[in-house]
């Protein structure tokens, strides 16, 4: 399915520039997975990396590094290695979680043992990612989840399931990419239970102050 | 009228003695001398025929190249997308042509002009099918301390930089047949492996890496068939035109990420900006590159 909801352009520079914090660029690594359409633009992105890479002043290798290139490749073997097999499957595959996400919580989606935090919302947290909190959560059809804006930025690409808020309605592969200036108050779509992968810089910010009591204990 | 024409006078691209660069293919040669803008005496036929335009030869001196440009470039794509592999690395092919004679220097512009995508296909293509070394060091002449540059901006120490532009080019070596001029110039392809190495190494994402070479193989499968923008197909000229023409915040914002790789928050604490300012700074120079990628040639 072609996801309807994208990165950011400025999302898309900072993953080609290295720049984006480890747990947000796992959640944009599974996005560009399911996404052609980002993948071009950050082939954009990647072009002027290496302009600006080329642009750059420098010097003449020295003799010494050019031997030690040369006695390198004396090392190597004579065939090229055959290339690996591919481990991005090309038909989706409804249970397959997108490959960036088989380090921190394996390969499928029904395998996941999730910890119920809240009425309705169940959560696995990313242990030792450093550069933000990465998780998995898995809301009830039909919930609505307090509104709320961000202390930084936000990445979350739905895996199945749906929901719905002012920036319109997000679908499996969709992506909402979401900064301090965006408040919004999802609500998830009735039938399945809409289950997300979720990245943060920092805290959530909720307007309510049941919410904001509760978020210690939710670890939001 | 069937083109004469042999062995380009031997070139080095980056103006420094490079004994390696004096082996090169027969096609590689020949592509260096495109450059050099000679008038050329010709002596034997090259295999492949190709049609000039009336005049061409009979009224000497013009600008040869210039003419046949459009010709060799199209013989040439053939060579990298394995259409005609006559020109390229057959001892056959290196058989049947004669050394040039320069004749009289015509452009005084070509000895600064710096290799362009062909060129650096045409050197790739012979790395990947015949593993050709000498291929190999021109890209490193070129691209190796540009790495070693954008590593040390990075803030990695010089010792390992020097190890992380080694295996860079150790992975050009080695993955060569997965480089696609279609899809992206050798400094692209290069940029992201730097990147990529950075990111494993530098900043310890162990991930990272099966996660690219995944997007990569992605890309690599899908380019056949996907209707998009190959970089092959837009000038970088106007890229660079395009860089060198941001406003100077925008210039700044840019390089502060590309360069120091910095986070959109990195930024705005380092400049006192808000972030929100930062971000749409950055998305309007992106639209701006992004529309001078989108210029025909």
């Amino acid at each position: 399915m072609t996801p309807n909801h994208h990165l950011d352009d400025v999302t898309v520079l900072s993953y080609s520039a290295g720049a984006l914090p480890a747990a947000l660029a796992v959640v944009a690594s599974a996005h560009l997975e399911r996404c052609a359409a980002c993948r071009a633009r950050l082939l954009d992105a990647d072009c002027i990396g290496g302009v600006l890479m080329l642009q750059q002043r420098v010097d003449t290798p020295a003799e010494d590094a050019r031997a030690a290139m040369l006695a390198l490749l004396d090392a190597e073997p004579a065939i090229e290695p055959p290339a690996p097999p591919a481990d991005i499957v090309q038909e989706p595959d409804s249970d397959r979680l997108p490959s960036s996400l088989h380090p921190w919580f394996g390969h499928s989606l029904r395998a996941l043992r999730w910890r119920r935090v809240a009425p309705g919302v169940q959560r696995i947290l990313a242990s030792g990612i450093g550069g933000g909190d990465l998780m998995l959560l898995r809301i009830a059809p039909g919930s609505k989840l307090p509104l709320h804006s961000h202390g930084g930025n936000e990445l979350t690409m739905i895996l199945d399931g749906a929901y719905d808020d002012m920036l319109g309605h997000f679908g499996p592969g969709d992506v909402a990419d979401l900064d301090g200036e965006i408040t919004h108050q999802p609500v998830t779509s009735p039938g399945v239970p809409c289950i997300c992968v979720a990245a943060t810089d920092a805290p959530l910010k909720f307007s309510g102050w049941v919410a904001r009591a509760l978020q210690p204990l939710l670890g939001f | 009228m069937l083109l004469r024409a042999g062995h380009a006078v031997a070139r080095n691209w980056s103006g420094t003695s490079q004994p390696e660069a004096m082996k090169a293919p027969a096609a590689a040669s020949s592509l260096d001398s495109r450059c050099a803008k000679f008038v050329w005496t010709c002596s034997t036929p090259i295999p492949v025929a190709m049609k000039l335009p009336t005049g061409c030869i009979q009224n000497p001196p013009i600008d040869v190249f210039s003419a046949i440009e459009p010709v060799f470039r199209r013989a040439m794509h053939a060579v990298i997308t394995g259409g005609n592999m006559r020109m390229m690395g057959s001892d056959q092919a290196v058989a049947e042509v004669t050394p040039f004679r320069a004749k009289r220097y015509v452009s005084p512009t070509p000895s600064k002009a710096a290799p362009d995508a062909l060129y650096w296909s045409v050197q790739m293509t012979a790395v990947s099918l015949q593993r050709d070394r000498a291929s190999f060091m021109r890209i490193y002449d070129h691209f190796s301390p540009r790495l070693q540059r954008y590593l040390r901006n990075l803030g990695v120490p010089e010792s390992m930089a020097d190890e992380l532009v080694q295996e860079a080019l150790l992975t050009l070596w080695r993955k060569a047949s997965m480089f696609n001029p279609a899809r992206a110039s050798l400094g692209t392809w290069l940029y992201r492996v730097a990147r990529n190495l950075y990111i494993d190494h530098v900043r310890r994402q162990p991930h990272w890496l099966p996660i690219q070479d995944g997007l990569d193989r992605l890309d690599h499968a899908e380019s056949d068939r996907r209707d998009s923008q190959p970089e092959s197909s837009f000038d970088q000229d106007l890229l660079r035109q395009a860089i060198d023409g941001l406003p100077p915040v925008q210039a700044k914002l840019v390089r502060m990420c590309y360069l120091e790789s910095k986070s959109h928050s990195e930024i705005s604490a380092e400049l006192e900006m808000p972030l929100g300012s930062v971000k749409s700074s950055l998305r309007r120079a992106f639209a701006k590159l992004q529309v001078s990628m989108r210029t025909p040639r």
